[in-house]
């Protein structure tokens, strides 16, 4: 069973490799601008760099090709595990993700420890105890930090943590210690979706049949919950947290641009602006890898955790 | 014992002191660069200051004596001869000789191919150790000033690899290169032998931050002592907590081009016209928060190359009213829209949103023109969707910034924006505008390489342009940085040639 998923997942990866670097690569030859004209503004740091040099970089590219055919040229080389190098700093491509990826990595898993164990409590107790205290003040909160957005966050994480207590760095990569106010910001609306599912679930399985029954039989609150409640109520929020994890990996631009974090959004981003096209498919094929493998780790934790989907299988 | 002691106490203290006067300043800035190659990609190495060029530029913009003492030119413009500083010796200690700086441009030339290709280069000899000669095809005044991008900078053959890869880069500069993390910082150390002025602080770490809000967190929370290029409001704030805000206009210009080929802008008067309808105070004091310098000419007042004789425009409707009617724009029915034959005076403004303050500057110029009666549609596209507006002709006033000194030196500027040549095909200066007179006084320039000479006949260039008005300048950017108090002798360069880190004390 787990070995058909993995398999089929693996099969689908190829599709999604090839349809998002499909639809990227026309995207950007598609867009107006010659690449050649902007990767030179962008490595002479002038708007109007010097015709001749336009054209011989324009001839480097392979830009004359229709991009149909360009596109063929890149997609024979990345089959025989060439991914192409930057026009911008001249290394690698694979060496440029290799030194973003870590960085992403880090900032992403933090961002899921503090969210899962700040959202999940929280939420159970906001179940347990509805419209109790602790639900009232979570549901305030979560409404305001759904409501405001990443980058003003980050501007009081860095004012509270960084100047007035002045106990961590507010900008780059170092050690660890580095990631802690940017994590905190990410994980800041994450948590306040994880904490409301992770309530409606708990709330939606409590009044469950199965739960009377236990009850019934003389089993403590306590017993229900740890035992039989909790491990139903999860499945939902590791499905949304898994899926989140995926779109971190995407979706921490802003944040690693204020943070100063070298990761793979500011990666993708500075390529796409100097329409440095190896670089952009590197790591958009990174993207579909990780999405698709999450979505495989998701499943199988799905399937230990829910009998129903194992059945379903067979 | 007690000898033994105080020995080690005394042991202690000293070198407890020496820990305590090293002293590292932290600065920041946004721009990362893309390789360690100085001859790649150069600029910051040489803002740092861990490596230098043949000749340098002062604070006019002007070129000056840097690693070559001085340089003498043959009749025919064709032999440039420089003489090498004496007992410069590069980080390493290799000697700084003409053989080194041989090698070191050969190979600048090839690798930054896009840079230098311009320059007719048919050979470069180093007849004796201190004695460089570059000889060219063609006669080539603006070679001095190619000679001061940080691209042409010396490198010591210790810093490449096997394969003639920079593995560090060892210039000749009051800094030592240590260490590099890409999109992080770079480290430089004191050079203690430099040639010059050694520098005051030991250690200088620059980091690469990219949002400039992070910068100001670093400043407040005393991370960094430098803060670069800071947006004006956020400057404004800084000022009131007692940093220092420096400033300084550099050769980067916002202007408009007309669209000198159809109507109403093929008229000299109603192009005249407009000058007078802007008012530049007002868009300095209202959208650029007072950072800034209005312009009259092409570059600031403060540069060498500037024609410091030329008028501004002075905001003047009636003038600009006049002017229009004598190019037969008149409002016949009143209905606040100046008319001729019958058709209303509507024009297009195309500009792009890359440079933030541009459109709310669009704005305000729209605001401006309707009190002389002129109606503006704006089209704010992205810079490539906009320039081939511009390329095809469809516009009739395209607004921009204009980075004018890629080089240190007119010549180019006036070729791409000025000259027939450069006007009558794609690019970003005046459009489809040509004048006899401006050809000839800048082909003039060309041929000589007497630097007081080629100043006259571009400042003549910069008078006709203003009186013709194919373009109207409107302000000139500025460079803002903060310093927390305590940091001493820093300044900004008009051509962001140097950061000066040598002369920084922190006190």
């Amino acid at each position: 069973m787990t070995q058909r998923i993995v398999l089929n997942r693996l099969f689908q990866l190829a599709y999604v490799m090839f349809g998002i670097s499909l639809i990227t690569f026309a995207v950007i030859s598609l867009s107006p601008g010659d690449p050649a004209e902007i990767t030179l503004r962008a490595t002479l740091g002038t708007e109007s760099p010097p015709k001749e040099a336009v054209a011989k970089l324009h001839e480097e590219m392979g830009l004359d090709d229709p991009w149909h055919i360009s596109y063929l040229k890149w997609a024979s080389r990345v089959v025989h595990g060439d991914l192409g190098y930057s026009y911008q700093t001249k290394r690698s491509t694979m060496e440029e993700i290799r030194n973003a990826l870590p960085v992403t990595f880090t900032l992403s898993v933090l961002t899921m420890l503090v969210s899962a164990s700040t959202a999940i409590p929280l939420g159970i107790i906001s179940a347990l105890r509805q419209n109790g205290p602790v639900d009232h003040i979570c549901r305030f909160a979560s409404v305001i930090s759904l409501s405001s957005p990443d980058f003003f966050v980050a501007i009081i994480f860095m004012l509270v943590g960084g100047v007035y207590l002045g106990i961590f760095p507010i900008a780059g990569a170092g050690g660890i210690k580095y990631f802690i106010l940017p994590s905190l910001t990410l994980s800041v609306g994450l948590t306040a979706i994880t904490m409301r599912i992770m309530r409606t679930s708990m709330v939606e399985t409590l009044e469950q049949d199965y739960i009377r029954t236990a009850r019934a039989k003389g089993l403590s609150r306590r017993d229900v919950i740890q035992r039989h409640a909790l491990k139903n109520a999860l499945v939902p929020v590791i499905i949304y947290m898994g899926t989140q994890f995926g779109w971190l990996f995407g979706g921490v631009v802003v944040i690693e641009s204020m943070f100063a974090l070298p990761g793979i959004g500011r990666l993708l981003v500075n390529s796409v602006s100097s329409m440095d096209i190896m670089v952009v498919q590197g790591c958009m094929l990174t993207f579909a890898v990780i999405i698709v493998l999450i979505n495989l780790g998701v499943d199988i934790i799905h399937l230990y955790l829910d009998p129903a989907v194992r059945g379903q299988g067979e | 014992m007690i000898l033994l002691a105080l020995v080690v106490m005394g042991a202690g203290c000293t070198e407890k002191e020496e820990q305590k006067e090293l002293q590292t300043l932290t600065i920041s800035g946004q721009w990362s660069p893309n390789t360690i190659d100085t001859h790649l990609s150069g600029y910051i190495s040489q803002r740092l200051g861990y490596v230098e060029t043949l000749v340098g530029v002062n604070y006019e913009g002007k070129i000056i004596p840097n690693l070559a003492k001085s340089w003498e030119v043959s009749s025919d413009g064709k032999d440039w001869t420089f003489s090498l500083r004496e007992n410069v010796r590069f980080h390493d200690g290799t000697p700084f000789t003409a053989g080194t700086m041989k090698a070191s441009l050969e190979r600048s030339f090839a690798k930054s191919e896009p840079i230098f290709g311009k320059i007719p280069v048919s050979s470069i000899e180093a007849p004796d150790d201190l004695t460089l000669k570059i000889s060219l095809n063609s006669t080539f005044p603006a070679l001095p000033a190619y000679l001061s991008k940080a691209e042409s900078a010396a490198l010591s053959p210790g810093s490449y690899d096997e394969k003639g890869n920079v593995v560090k880069p060892i210039g000749t500069g009051p800094f030592v290169f240590e260490s590099w993390k890409p999109e992080e910082e770079i480290v430089i150390v004191k050079n203690q032998d430099y040639w010059g002025q050694t520098a005051l602080v030991d250690k200088v770490i620059y980091r690469i931050i990219p949002e400039a809000v992070t910068r100001k967190m670093l400043l407040d929370s005393k991370e960094i002592q430098i803060a670069m290029i800071l947006p004006p409001e956020i400057a404004e704030g800084l000022k009131k907590d007692g940093y220092t805000v420096l400033q300084q206009p550099i050769a980067r210009v916002r202007m408009m081009g007309f669209n000198t080929e159809k109507a109403p802008f093929d008229d000299m008067r109603v192009r005249q016209a407009v000058n007078y309808a802007i008012d530049r105070e007002e868009i300095l004091t209202y959208v650029l928060h007072g950072y800034g310098t209005t312009a009259a000419g092409l570059f600031p007042q403060d540069f060498y190359w500037a024609n410091k004789e030329i008028a501004p425009y002075a905001h003047d409707i009636e003038k600009a009213k006049a002017l229009l009617g004598d190019a037969g724009w008149i409002d016949t029915d009143g209905d606040g829209v100046l008319d001729r034959e019958g058709k209303p005076l509507k024009i297009t403004l195309v500009t792009y949103p890359e440079r933030a303050e541009l459109p709310p500057i669009a704005e305000v110029l729209q605001q401006q023109f309707k009190e002389v009666g002129i109606e503006t549609e704006l089209k704010v596209l992205n810079t490539d969707a906009a320039n081939s507006l511009r390329n095809k002709g469809e516009f009739d006033i395209f607004l921009l910034g204009r980075g004018l000194l890629f080089t240190p030196d007119p010549h180019e500027i006036m070729m791409t924006d000025y000259h027939s040549s450069g006007t009558s095909i794609d690019g970003w200066g005046a459009y489809r505008w040509h004048n006899d007179r401006v050809d000839e006084l800048i082909e003039q320039a060309r041929e000589t390489s007497d630097i007081a000479v080629r100043k006259k006949l571009y400042d003549e260039v910069q008078a006709i342009v203003v009186e013709e008005a194919p373009v109207a300048y409107l302000n000139y950017y500025v460079n803002i940085d903060v310093t927390s108090s305590n940091i001493q002798g820093y300044r900004l360069h008009p051509t962001e040639y140097s950061l000066n880190l040598e002369s920084v004390s922190i006190t």
